[in-house]
């Protein structure tokens, strides 16, 4: 009975401020992380990457605008290199791992924009070099898109934000490299985690 | 529903005299702690009362007067006992089928149309969920989660929504599977509680602003409370057992020679699967770990009791309010002042996931829709895949919203 006849009295003032105020903080948490994700849906401007300790595999390619357009098709401004490692692509990442057919540009970049490493073949390369590469892609599953890439005449690309490599043939040492490299140095915007792990180290005198 | 209005027996005291007999339907009556929940199992009306208050319905079962049984009462109390202002409450809360012969069953209409499904034999169901089943489950649910934390790579993620080129043909292949292991989770739910020899009955509905298929497993109140958490589980169950199966074929993927696309596929059911299991363990939604937790503490109807003192402590409560509050179970009342913060945390979680996620997600899609059927013409893929997801996107806001406007509706007819 005690316990039904105290929730029928009004709580005491000082309980209604201490509830308000944990109501209030967890609005406060919410508002402060969500202006962050919002970011993610604007698409990446033209930042350069930041300096790396490590020779970097592939060769660099100047980041160029890349906000969403609405489909795929849409007209939209060129890419600076084939396959594309930066530049305009639609607003939804479609997942990695292992395509028989070949991927849009405008998917594929959007992938790279999330840190992941697109290994693309030329619809020539010698089926025992195909299954040379699936068996990279099965080994990270999580970072790698591989697919046929019709435009390409011969060869292996490998593609990640703003870097790209193309190989003549397919060579496992040369592409986990890349891959292990280069997977998550970029999403919507260069990580932290990845700069810390390859700065270049700190000049002799200075803190 | 017609009927009872036109001859139902009106829940005041006043007018149960003490030469009424009092009908009831197949009650169960199964002890809980200190007290007792008996209910109607064919109504699915369930109350909790102190042991003088089964025994008044047994003296009323057996066919005796308001007035016999108040005597007896009376009798075995030492105090006068007022048994026709309980009898008025059991009619209010619709355990009584008639009065003297006057229907009553105001609790019933509420669920009028709403059928009790048994379909399946009891003994037909019970290897699926006997000891060796459940060892099953548990080992499927530790292989998930020990793969999920040791093996990063074989976690899901939302980038797992498109698993084929065409964004059409993936948004189309997701909502299906989407909706059959939401259907199969609900339907093991009910195979359980039928190998309990239960019924349970199946709508559409909402949580928050996501729309769900929910299994009605009232009748679990007529069981003790231990053999009520095999059928809450039982979705969960089902739930580890797919995603099990799932990681364990992703992860021979290579040495099967599985085709890549069904690879993905996989990894768009574990998506699922991850996102359903997630989902069912938010204790501040009426979710499968909320029963659980809300069985486990004895009460009676938790979450309920926690809106409304949260309610109180940032706001001003009505009356009516008030008095429901009070009116509450004492477990209930004990637990809610610390499953107000959980609450609390929940709605923040919900909240973000409103902002950073549902208004993302239909916004991008909205921007789909508009510039694919205003810019693509029906002989390009944007026009088609607008269309699909104007379709999927119209669902996911008139479901919730039909099931809110029916509950309100329903609201305003029972008061």
């Amino acid at each position: 009975m005690n316990a039904r006849d105290g929730a029928m009295r009004r709580p005491a003032a000082r309980h209604r401020v201490l509830w308000w105020l944990l109501a209030a903080a967890a609005a406060a948490i919410v508002l402060r992380t969500s202006s962050v994700t919002w970011a993610a849906f604007a698409g990446s401007a033209s930042v350069p990457p930041p300096p790396a300790s490590v020779a970097l595999p592939g060769r660099e390619v100047p980041v160029i605008p890349s906000r969403h357009i609405p489909f795929v098709g849409y007209p939209h401004t060129r890419y600076d290199s084939l396959p594309p490692t930066s530049g305009p692509h639609v607003p939804w990442v479609i997942m990695t791992g292992i395509y028989e057919q070949p991927v849009p540009d405008e998917l594929g970049v959007h992938l790279l924009e999330h840190g992941h490493i697109l290994i693309q073949y030329a619809p020539a390369t010698p089926a025992h070099e195909v299954d040379q590469l699936r068996s990279i892609a099965l080994r990270f599953p999580a970072d790698v898109l591989l697919a046929p890439y019709p435009r390409l005449h011969s060869g292996i690309a490998l593609t990640a934000w703003g870097r790209i490599q193309i190989l003549p043939r397919a060579d496992t040492a040369a592409i986990t490299r890349f891959v292990t490299l280069l997977r998550g140095r970029y999403d919507h915007g260069w990580s932290r985690d990845w700069a810390a792990a390859h700065a270049p180290p700190a000049a002799p005198g200075r803190s | 529903m017609t009927a009872q209005a036109a001859d139902a027996v009106e829940p005041d005291p006043a007018r149960i005299g003490t030469s009424a007999i009092v009908e009831f339907g197949e009650l169960t009556i199964v002890p809980d702690g200190d007290e007792f929940i008996v209910g109607d199992p064919a109504l699915g009306v369930f109350l909790g009362l102190p042991e003088i208050g089964v025994t008044a319905i047994e003296n009323l079962r057996a066919g005796r007067t308001v007035g016999e049984t108040a005597a007896i009462l009376t009798e075995d109390a030492g105090e006068d006992v007022d048994l026709a202002e309980f009898v008025a409450g059991l009619v209010e809360a619709g355990l009584v089928r008639s009065v003297n012969g006057a229907g009553a069953l105001p609790a019933a209409a509420q669920t009028a149309g709403r059928r009790w499904i048994a379909g399946v034999r009891p003994e037909r169901a019970r290897w699926l969920f006997g000891r060796v089943a459940w060892l099953c489950y548990a080992a499927c649910a530790a292989w998930s989660l020990g793969v999920l934390v040791l093996l990063p790579q074989y976690r899901p993620s939302f980038e797992s929504t498109l698993f084929y080129p065409d964004p059409a043909v993936s948004i189309g292949v997701i909502v299906v599977v989407a909706i059959v292991v939401g259907s199969v989770h609900e339907a093991w739910h009910w195979l359980a509680a039928r190998a309990e020899g239960l019924s349970a009955r199946f709508a559409v509905s909402r949580r928050a602003f996501l729309p769900v298929l929910e299994t009605d497993l009232t009748q679990l109140w007529s069981l003790p409370r231990r053999r009520r958490y095999g059928p809450l589980l039982a979705g969960l169950a089902f739930d580890f057992a797919v995603l099990a199966g799932c990681l364990l074929l992703r992860i021979a993927a290579g040495p099967l020679a599985l085709p890549p696309v069904l690879d993905r596929f996989l990894a768009v059911v574990v998506l699922i699967e991850v996102i359903q299991t997630g989902f069912q363990c938010l204790l501040f939604l009426r979710t499968d770990m909320y029963l659980v937790v809300s069985t486990a503490l004895g009460c009676q109807d938790l979450l309920r009791v926690t809106r409304l003192f949260l309610r109180g402590r940032l706001t001003v409560l009505s009356p009516a309010q008030q008095a429901d509050l009070a009116g509450a179970h004492p477990r209930d009342l004990r637990a809610a002042p610390w499953f107000a913060l959980i609450n609390i945390a929940g709605f923040g979680v919900l909240a973000w996931l409103l902002i950073n996620q549902w208004l993302p997600a239909t916004a991008v899609m909205g921007g789909w829709v508009v510039f694919g059927l205003a810019h693509a013409s029906v002989r390009q893929a944007g026009f088609w895949e607008g269309l699909v997801i104007a379709v999927l996107l119209l669902s996911q806001v008139a479901w919730p919203l039909a099931v809110y406007l029916k509950e309100r509706r329903t609201r305003g007819t029972v008061q």
